[in-house]
């Protein structure tokens, strides 16, 4: 009787296991992205990875199909970051700006027109590592590739301000990348904090 | 998005096709670490069960010496205010595993619940943190100018001086505690604005 009471927990711990293996393998390279783009230090961004997929493991109990799979990957992932992010701040004093910001910000190598490979995603790094949680989520769904409306599916952003924020970010990375561009404008201090 | 250049294509292609370091973990390693860091929250718990009742011991071992029955009754509340904060204390903790419906949750709202639960902490810091403590803080000071009168010629003066610091401290620190709450109502707004 025990066994038979078991069978329906088992079968949801295989399933939760299955959907794990799928998710893991089709979008580890993504998480390992996305990890990258919240946490710099190799060493805290392996714990960071263990922990998005500890929390998506646990997570998949809870799948009821609501949303597609890989909607659920990238909000949990997304979640689990931001909130390692926020641990992070409280230690120590690193100060986040927006899109609206970074358009003006320049990073000192604009217009260079032979930027080596490498340089180029250190440089991504550096822009996506300094925006806010909920831009940077914007900006790494729109590198993946994803379209406005999942992105205000993972964000919960409407549909207008997610246009309105790829819409910026075109513009920081017409600024960033493009040969001939030229922002020299400073930060200004206002409108910064973890957000 | 249709009207994306080829630079933008170019820095897509650039950051999907980057090399990863491929960090696995099999199921069986996921379980391992889910327990280790559980284990971990649960010595945290300990950790800070161990230390309030440090605190209650020591007040504790203070009633027992107390001749006087108001001084005990001022000891006596402070171990209950103790207790109820210790107990507040575990109750709001953040320091916890990722909620098990964050696949549910939008980062907005995720982040919302969140600074609303910070918020609640903050604004009600009276009721939860300082004000469990007044009233044995009250008993003891009248206590111990009652219980010395002719000990000190201004006894009751260094008591009101001392309790008027205390006040203004215990003030000092919800005043803090509301602006910060404030601020955080200002970031919770700002979501919202996001998310219309």
């Amino acid at each position: 009787m025990d066994v038979e009471q078991n069978q329906p927990m088992k079968h949801a711990e295989q399933n939760r296991d299955s959907r794990f293996e799928e998710a893991a393998g089709t979008y580890g390279s993504a998480l390992e992205r996305l990890a990258r783009a919240y946490e710099a230090d190799p060493d805290v961004r392996r714990d960071l990875i263990q922990e998005i997929l500890i929390a998506l493991w646990s997570s998949l109990d809870g799948f009821d199909g609501r949303c597609s799979l890989r909607t659920w990957v990238y909000r949990v992932a997304h979640n689990t970051a931001a909130s390692h992010v926020a641990r992070r701040m409280r230690i120590g004093s690193r100060v986040f700006v927006g899109l609206e910001e970074a358009v003006e910000l320049a990073d000192g190598t604009e217009g260079e027109a032979a930027v080596e490979y490498r340089d180029q995603i250190d440089r991504l790094y550096a822009l996506v590592e300094q925006l806010k949680p909920l831009d940077r989520q914007v900006m790494v769904a729109y590198l993946e590739g994803m379209d406005a409306a999942s992105t205000a599916e993972i964000t919960g952003l409407s549909a207008r301000n997610v246009a309105t924020k790829i819409h910026r970010i075109k513009q920081v990375l017409a600024r960033r990348f493009r040969a001939g561009g030229g922002a020299t404008q400073g930060l200004g201090e206002g409108g910064r904090d973890e957000r | 998005m249709n009207d994306e250049s080829p630079q933008d294509r170019e820095l897509k292609e650039l950051w999907q096709n980057q090399k990863t370091e491929g960090v696995r973990m099999s199921v069986a390693e996921i379980q391992a670490s889910a327990g280790r860091f559980q284990r971990r929250i649960q010595g945290r718990n300990l950790r800070e069960y161990v230390a309030a009742a440090a605190v209650v011991v020591f007040f504790a071992f203070e009633f027992w010496r107390a001749g006087d029955v108001l001084v005990r009754a001022g000891f006596a509340l402070l171990i209950a205010g103790m207790c109820y904060l210790a107990w507040q204390l575990h109750a709001r903790g953040s320091w916890s595993a990722l909620p098990r419906d964050a696949g549910l949750s939008t980062y907005v709202e995720f982040k919302r619940r969140e600074l609303e639960r910070q918020r609640d902490a903050l604004s009600s810091v009276w009721r939860w943190y300082l004000g469990p403590l007044v009233p044995g803080l009250v008993v003891l000071m009248i206590a111990f100018g009652r219980a010395n009168p002719g000990h000190l010629p201004h006894m009751w003066l260094a008591v009101g001086v001392y309790g008027a610091a205390v006040a203004a401290l215990f003030i000092w620190i919800g005043r803090l505690n509301s602006a910060a709450a404030r601020k955080l109502q200002k970031e919770i707004d700002e979501l919202d604005e996001g998310g219309q």
